[in-house]
């Protein structure tokens, strides 16, 4: 029994607002009674996903807009998450463990989503920008409830 | 405590730009406190740490080490030391979770 649902944020590029996203996840996920562990794992493959559109993306830029779109089918979540910024050129690269082209930055933004979420899908273009493509099957609420006992 | 010895209680989500401000706010102690030889953050008060909060801890770990000092990790929440765990930080220094106590308080019932 799930209540599908879809929604859209336009968010302007300050750090402030990854922590308003991952808020507004929380809150478009309530209806589904994932268990704290589930949240947030989605949150911080969100998290990453957000700063990355900040800090590579837009280069810090203020000025800028990111994309989040939030979609659950039968329990099966989709997020995606766009920047309009300078692209990622060699993706295979920016996604593997411990790169990063910034220093005091550990590289494991991709290892997070991928470990966190079910499937991870990235869509560059240099110049053009990032779409990340994220998917989670969410627990059915049977099973939670059975942990619980 | 020791005056060689600082410890951090940084609060909330470490994220962006929280991550940010702990790391101003240890800049600013350390370029006053020469001596400073023994760092601890206390994780107790922090209730989420995505790669940019890793990312803030590992900056004060190569700034201590600079200045052949130490550092370690401590009270972090079970969610919290599952991502330290991950990103490999215990390999660079102690890393204490949370007491199990409070951890196992609520488990099973922490569905929101």
């Amino acid at each position: 029994m799930g209540n599908d649902n879809q929604v859209t944020l336009h968010v302007k590029s300050i750090g402030e607002n990854v922590s308003l996203v991952r808020m507004m996840a929380g809150g478009f996920l309530y209806p589904y009674d994932l268990t704290l562990d589930v949240l947030d794992e989605i949150k911080i493959a969100l998290s990453e996903a957000v700063s990355n559109c900040m800090i590579h993306g837009y280069e810090n830029r203020e000025d800028e807009t990111v994309t989040v779109i939030m979609n659950v089918q039968n329990r099966h979540l989709t997020i995606e998450v766009q920047d309009t910024g300078i692209g990622i050129a060699d993706i295979e690269q920016a996604m593997e463990p411990a790169f990063s082209t910034k220093e005091e930055h550990m590289g494991l933004g991709f290892v997070f989503m991928q470990t966190f979420m079910d499937n991870i899908e990235v869509f560059s273009e240099p110049g053009r920008g990032t779409t990340v493509v994220m998917k989670k099957q969410l627990p059915a609420m049977e099973t939670q409830m059975s942990e619980v006992g | 405590m020791e005056k060689d010895t600082l410890t951090l209680y940084p609060q909330g989500d470490l994220d962006l730009v929280s991550s940010q401000n702990v790391r101003d706010a240890l800049d600013m102690i350390l370029y006053s406190h020469g001596g400073l030889k023994q760092l601890i953050v206390n994780l107790g008060d922090v209730t989420f740490i995505d790669s940019s909060g890793l990312g803030m801890l590992i900056g004060c770990y190569k700034t201590m080490h600079g200045r052949q000092g130490r550092m370690m990790i401590c009270d972090a929440a079970d969610n919290v030391y599952r991502v330290l765990e991950l990103s490999g930080m215990k390999k660079l220094m102690p890393v204490l979770r949370q007491e199990t106590q409070k951890s196992v308080r609520g488990e099973g019932y922490g569905k929101r």
